[in-house]
């Protein structure tokens, strides 16, 4: 285990100010060893299948891949991700290039547990997107800021690697249906 | 399809929307044949429970026909008949491994919402607000059932709806209550609530092996049904003082455990009841427990509080200094149905017990409006309304 990639794990680790919304750190527990989810989230192309208002993932190069995000006016946003460091099966962190309109970075540590089958997923993120369009970015997504896309995100993780599938009721009816009349009421 | 759409406090309507359609590969939809309005529901209409919005389809007790299912439901098939548990379980998380199935981590796609409210998210429920999920509910001509595998009781044929229906969520319920008392042979149970849920704890009490049930409600239909499932009765707006006249009835020593299956509309004519009423119709409390206040009050030393009842958010003046000093147990929660839909379907083919007991009208969706009013006005000793869908 190479020292710098040591060193890599440990920085970010560091407790963030809760207060900074443009930080965010969450944990989740899943029912996987932390070689699968290693490699389910290194594949950058799986986490396009579930992760909320991120559109498509396209992966590069074996360490740069480019994610775009829909924004509610129906323009996008896109960056390159690069990844900085990594230990296979137990962390991967990366940045944003340089100059990119949005700049972030983050870390995620797959910590197994005792008995095996069972995983500790440490994610710590920050973003800042120049010229405050952070703001624009919250306001035009579902007016969900970047960290509880986070953790929303991570839950949906752990719904498709233990069951296969996310929790959604997206296109299920009900009486908000523009074509829905009622037939009676009191 | 017609569907029963919550439209805001008090107000149901019947309108025709779209059909359910499958959504992930777990999926299962069913052509709904018999549903139920629930006590929990009057919570909904009422305007208790947040994050309802307009438009959303009601309904948590439901049973009836699979007739489409997704690519990777392995057990159940088209054709099945099957009851429908009113919580959502994945059958693949850790709380679902231990059958805690309303404490599933997979289901609530609203999950983050409830952390902040809870602390962390319990399953996703049909027809139960978007804290909970948004799921639409089964007083509808057809639903979406997640995870069927999972979600789902296969009944014998020849077995009429009513006698199984309840098996989704108050014969569950009502039992739960009575396990979570942990009951020895000999004991009092007293209970708070004689509606459904109430007469269902009533059964299961006795079945579990109590002695003596004490059933407290003010509605005398009611009682009298908890007085034909054994019961011995108490009115409250005819004793002096509930508490005394509880302490009397055993012998100076309370009930070995207490469940109270009212939840947080309790009626009462004690103070503290009159002022929750004042501080709810304020918006100054969510809830109104008066019920648990007297249960806690009431419970013998080291005894249990037992509570099916549905509470929301932040309570009053809860006896805490009580609970302490008497050394009680407290168990509550949504009920694991599925891990009870089983062993209780057996009882119910091996004639023990009959849940249908507790009907008391028969509608069709159109009537479905009308019969939330009458069920919340508790007018013609109305205990529990079916719907027939199809």
């Amino acid at each position: 285990m190479a020292s710098e990639n040591l060193e890599t794990r440990q920085a970010p680790l560091q407790p963030t100010g809760t207060i900074d919304k443009n930080k965010s750190r969450h944990a989740i527990t899943i029912l996987r060893s932390p070689e699968d989810i290693y490699l389910f989230w290194r594949n950058f192309e799986n986490l396009a299948l579930f992760m909320k208002d991120i559109k498509k993932i396209d992966v590069l190069s074996a360490t740069q891949s480019r994610w775009t995000v829909e924004l509610k006016s129906g323009r996008s946003i896109d960056w390159v991700a690069e990844v900085r460091g990594e230990i296979p099966g137990q962390m991967i962190s990366w940045a944003s290039l340089e100059g990119e309109s949005v700049q972030t970075s983050g870390h995620v540590v797959f910590e197994g547990l005792p008995g095996g089958g069972k995983t500790v997923v440490r994610l710590a993120m920050d973003f800042s997107i120049p010229g405050g369009r952070l703001t624009e970015w919250a306001t035009f997504l579902t007016g969900e800021d970047p960290d509880t896309l986070a953790i929303t995100n991570l839950k949906r993780l752990k719904q498709v690697l233990e069951t296969g599938e996310y929790a959604t009721t997206e296109g299920q009816p009900s009486g908000r249906e523009i074509d829905s009349s009622y037939v009676l009421a009191h | 399809m017609k569907a029963l759409c919550w439209e805001g406090k008090q107000k149901v309507a019947v309108k025709n929307v779209s059909d359910p359609h499958l959504v992930n590969p777990h999926d299962a939809i069913v052509k709904v044949t018999t549903a139920a309005i629930c006590g929990s529901d009057l919570h909904l209409y009422d305007g208790y429970i947040p994050t309802m919005e307009k438009g959303d389809i009601l309904g948590h007790e439901t049973m009836g026909e699979v007739v489409e299912i997704g690519p990777l439901v392995e057990r159940v098939k088209v054709g099945d008949r099957i009851v429908i548990p009113f919580d959502i379980g994945c059958g693949h998380c850790e709380h679902c491994g231990k059958e805690e199935y309303s404490a599933c981590d997979n289901t609530n796609p609203n999950s983050v919402l409830a952390d902040k409210l809870y602390g962390y998210s319990g399953a996703g429920l049909f027809g139960y607000s978007h804290m909970y999920g948004g799921y639409a509910g089964g007083q509808a001509e057809y639903i979406r059932v997640p995870f069927a595998d999972t979600n789902s009781l296969v009944v014998p044929p020849g077995i009429p709806d009513e006698k199984v229906l309840f098996l989704s969520d108050i014969f569950p319920t009502g039992y739960m209550a009575a396990e979570n008392c942990n009951i020895k042979r000999g004991d009092t149970v007293a209970i708070w609530g004689a509606g459904p849920v109430g007469q269902m704890a009533i059964k299961s009490a006795f079945l579990l092996g109590a002695e003596r049930v004490l059933s407290i409600d003010h509605y005398q239909g009611r009682l009298k049904m908890s007085e034909a499932n054994g019961a011995e009765v108490i009115n409250f707006e005819e004793v002096d003082g509930i508490l005394d006249e509880i302490n009397y009835r055993t012998g100076g020593t309370g009930p070995d455990a207490c469940i109270d299956a009212v939840g947080l509309e309790a009626h009462g004519n004690t103070i503290t009841a009159a002022i929750d009423q004042a501080k709810a119709a304020a918006y100054l409390a969510t809830d109104r427990p008066d019920a648990l206040r007297q249960a806690i009050q009431a419970c013998k030393k080291c005894g249990t509080v037992s509570i099916p009842g549905v509470y929301g958010g932040l309570l009053d003046k809860i006896p805490f200094g009580a609970a302490f000093g008497k050394g009680l147990t407290f168990k509550m929660g949504q009920t694991h149905t599925q891990k009870y839909m089983k062993p209780l379907l057996d009882r119910v083919l091996n004639d023990e017990i009959d849940p249908s007991s507790v009907i008391t009208h028969r509608v069709d969706i159109e009537q479905g409006p009308d019969a939330y009013k009458t069920f919340s006005d508790k007018k013609d000793v109305c205990m529990k309304v079916v719907i027939k869908m199809h």
